[in-house]
């Protein structure tokens, strides 16, 4: 696709801003519906999705119901009741509290849908030469992490064969214990794989150039200057008082990564191109972020609490529209091309 | 290219020298064959030439070596990856990116060559190795053939000198491994790069070595030389090998080839056909099953039997559907449509762990059944899941069997990979199940292993057991099997006596069958000599 990897994330950001500047049920409910619209115009044909995506979905709202509900028993309109005798269970058990709960699972939701769109459209290797060189270790470690989950969910699957065809069959905790530790010593092998395979291909090749005695004092001294403004903003009253020590330290942490980051000698194959479309994305995706924040009319709505008594939840027409805004990537690229399996 | 000088190399904790090697030298532009048993030293030989051992694994170091006018040690594996490109044996497990183009630009990033030059250099080594149009492709969506090619074009585009590879077709059926081998020669000669690679089937790679390296089981260095001359003191020869010591050729033929001007002039006439018939009771009856996994169409129609007794031989291109089979018949995997029987019963209604204790079901790797603290436990483990009393003698009589008694106080995933297989076997057939189902069982394996397994699987199967295995070995196919069955594209495409399907099918045929089209013979065994 051609969209800037900071349009994704742009994107992303708009995303989450909406799901957690919101409680108000009916305008999460439609993010998420237009969120799992995405992703099922993203994802494959061959791929199982629904199925899926429909069976987490529904075990996340069961579970943050319930446990909402066994958590907070305030509300004033009882479903049921256990006997108080009973302990952590005995009290009310509320519709406020079940609404709350369920509102949280649909955050969730959306907020899973979210990253699980944004892994499907930016490759690993896109998201990882976002860090600046600095981190160049740092960067190429969580490439890495990156790749293990889905091999370790691949080596999940084989031990859990594996296992049935011993006979193991999964019924109590204890049952699962089998399962963990080839996939403990399953997943180390392949990280070590994984790090005699980058060294035999030159990663962690460093330079000979000695670091220069300023660059060295660059990490505490920045370190120093934060937790001196730190304290400082903690003891006084004055406003602002320990601010600037803490801008300051910051400042040097970045000059720090700076200079680190030009010592790194690396190149990179692709520069991403910035394109109109990326554009657009960035300023639809600035919008919604500005409507949720601002007070524009309507923004009443946003902050829906069913404590202490439930109510309807309000719904305001312009929210709802501009969250389809988030739908701008599939307007603007037509299609998507799948890769092959 | 590459010169060694009283080698010895020990790895932290480990009582002996993992390599012991007096002298060697490798000449430049030379493709060098090392073999050797599982323990031998090759994959540590290997990772000698480009430092990764010892700066990777520590250890103990001897002597010297020096690789393309550098010494590894002093240099290290990230300074050598400019002279020394290497293609690990579980080849995807090297991968550090999810596409191709990025894959193969990792190492040059590292280099930090500069962007024009990269993307110059992946268009050319993208072309050269005919892979242009996997270049945006996800690494996880590619065939083990073109995973194999990527992980040579990852190596190769940091322009080495040298090229390590090991063992880079033990996870390939025929096809696309001589395709990989046939690449190797190409890019041998048009680059003069120097090709050090470690195999363990001699029968598919032998007749492409410039020289021969035999590694002792104790990692000496017993022969090198020519392939011709080596070969002969090898323990272990392929058939051609074998057939030319028996009927005297000289110099000694290294694949069928060089083997045809030898016997061109003799004339044999086939044995009478035997007819083929099964008579015994079918155990498995597989009614044309359809699987699908996702939208993707992975079996077809499949239909057939499994009889008693039987020695069932399942081959077929990687990709073909083969594991996926094996996995709907131990209900792993639901059909979409169609039935499976055992002894006339359907098993969509049986859990997996129930069915396993009649059928024995070992898959490609055998670590996923490895967990528990010794060899004995891991086989006691399996009986308590069926509750089933353990019985010591029983359970000594199954590990003499496979020859693994005196490991039986061991830790599994410490042993080598002959004798971790065999403890998975073990776990898996300790119930005595009378059908036992095995994938690529030889994968990894050194020919002495497979030779003992091959024994074992057709002891068993003279005493009752019905044996359904998938390799992609042919000659150990042409001496266990007593059907064939051949799966492409998620379909069979052809099942009967091995003698007629190797023979339709050229690319699952023996040497020896392929060096005598008119007669029926397979193995050495079958020849009147």
């Amino acid at each position: 696709m051609n969209v800037h990897t900071y349009a994704w994330l742009a994107w992303l950001i708009s995303g989450l801003v909406v799901l957690t500047t919101t409680r108000n049920p009916l305008i999460i409910l439609l993010v998420d519906l237009i969120l799992i619209l995405f992703q099922v115009w993203i994802t494959p044909p061959s791929k199982k999705f629904m199925g899926t995506t429909l069976r987490f979905g529904l075990s996340v709202l069961v579970l943050s119901t319930v446990l909402n509900m066994f958590i907070s028993r305030f509300g004033q309109t009882i479903l049921f009741n256990l006997p108080t005798n009973i302990p952590l269970l005995g009290g009310n058990y509320t519709l406020e509290a079940l609404i709350y709960g369920l509102t949280n699972g649909l955050i969730l939701i959306g907020m899973f849908t979210l990253f699980m769109i944004l892994n499907q459209v930016v490759s690993v290797h896109a998201l990882v030469r976002l860090i600046p060189q600095a981190f160049h270790p740092v960067a190429v470690v969580t490439t890495i992490a990156l790749t293990f989950i889905p091999a370790s969910q691949k080596q999940f699957q084989a031990i859990r064969e594996a296992q049935a065809i011993r006979g193991q069959q999964l019924k109590k905790l204890r049952d699962w214990l089998p399962l963990i530790i080839p996939l403990l010593i399953g997943g180390l092998e392949r990280a070590m794989q994984i790090a005699e395979a980058m060294t035999a291909r030159g990663f962690t090749a460093q330079s000979d150039r000695k670091i220069p005695w300023f660059e060295k004092t660059l990490l505490p001294l920045g370190l120093i200057f934060i937790l001196l403004g730190w304290i400082l903003e903690l003891s006084t009253q004055l406003p602002l008082s320990g601010g600037w020590m803490i801008l300051a330290g910051l400042l040097l942490l970045l000059v720090l990564f700076f200079i680190s980051g030009k010592r790194v000698n690396k190149s990179t194959y692709v520069q991403e191109a910035w394109s109109q479309i990326s554009t657009w994305i960035c300023l639809f995706a600035l919008l919604l972020i500005l409507a949720f924040v601002i007070k524009i009319p309507g923004h009443l709505v946003l902050a829906y609490e069913p404590y202490p008594l439930v109510q309807l939840p309000g719904f305001s027409i312009l929210h709802g529209l501009l969250t389809l805004t988030l739908l701008t990537p599939i307007f603007l690229l037509g299609e998507v091309k799948h890769d092959q399996d | 290219m590459i010169r060694i000088d009283q080698l010895t190399y020990r790895y932290p904790g480990a009582e002996k020298d993992a390599i012991q090697i007096n002298e060697l030298l490798i000449p430049a532009g030379k493709f060098c064959l090392v073999i050797g048993e599982s323990g031998s030293g090759k994959s540590t030989l290997l990772r000698l030439i480009n430092g990764l051992v010892p700066h990777f694994t520590g250890g103990t170091l001897g002597g010297q070596i020096s690789v393309a006018g550098l010494d590894p040690v002093k240099s290290g594996p990230q300074m050598m990856s400019r002279q020394v490109g290497f293609v690990f044996q579980e080849v995807e497990n090297q991968f550090v990116v999810d596409i191709v183009e990025d894959e193969i630009a990792f190492s040059m990033e590292q280099a930090a060559i500069p962007r024009s030059e990269m993307q110059t250099r992946v268009k050319q080594i993208l072309r050269k190795l005919n892979l242009e149009n996997l270049k945006t492709r996800k690494v996880d969506s590619l065939s083990g053939g073109e995973i194999q090619r990527i992980a040579i074009a990852a190596a190769l585009v940091l322009e080495p000198k040298i090229l390590v590879l090991d063992e880079p077709t033990s996870q390939l059926d025929p096809l696309a491994a001589e395709e990989v081998l046939i690449l190797l020669k190409q890019l041998q000669q048009d680059l003069g790069l120097t090709i050090v690679m470690s195999e363990q089937r001699l029968d598919r790679v032998l007749a492409y070595a410039d020289m021969v390296v035999i590694l002792s089981p104790d990692g000496q260095l017993r022969e090198v030389g020519l392939p011709q001359a080596v070969i002969q003191k090898c323990a272990l020869k392929p058939p051609i090998v074998q057939l030319a010591e028996k009927r005297g050729w000289f110099p000694v033929p290294l694949d069928v080839e060089q083997a045809r001007k030898f016997n061109q002039d003799e004339k044999f006439e086939s044995r009478e056909k035997t007819s083929f018939e099964i008579t015994s009771q079918a155990l498995i009856e597989v009614q044309h099953v359809h699987v699908n996994l996702g939208k993707c169409v992975v079996l077809k129609d499949i239909d057939f039997s499994l009889h008693a007794q039987e020695r069932l031989v399942l081959m077929g291109p990687n990709g073909a559907g083969k594991s996926t089979l094996l996995r709907t018949l131990l209900g792993l995997i639901a059909p979409n449509q169609g039935e499976i029987l055992f002894k006339g019963k359907k098993i969509e209604f049986e859990h997996t762990a129930e069915l396993s204790y009649n059928i024995g079901y070992l898959p490609q790797d055998p670590n996923a059944l490895l967990f528990s603290e010794t060899v004995q436990q891991e086989l006691e483990t399996t009986l308590r899941n069926h509750q089933i009393p353990v019985q010591t003698k029983s359970l000594e009589h199954l590990l003499t069997q496979l020859n693994i008694q005196t490991k039986a106080s061991a830790y599994p995933r410490d042993l080598s990979t002959g004798e971790k297989q065999r403890v998975a076997l073990g776990a898996v057939v300790v119930t005595h199940p009378e059908i036992i189902i095995l994938d690529e069982p030889t994968r990894g394996l050194d020919q002495q292993t497979k030779n003992a397994l091959l024994e074992l699987l057709l002891e068993w199967n003279q005493n009752g057991k019905t044996i359904l295995l998938v390799t992609h070995e042919v000659e150990f196919a042409a001496a266990f099997a007593s059907r064939i069955l051949i799966l492409e594209d998620g379909q069979i495409i052809s099942q009967g006596d091995p003698r007629k399907i190797m023979r339709t099918h050229p690319r699952y045929t023996t040497q020896i069958a392929r060096l005598y089209p008119e007669t029926d013979w397979l193995t050495l065994n079958d020849l009147p000599w």
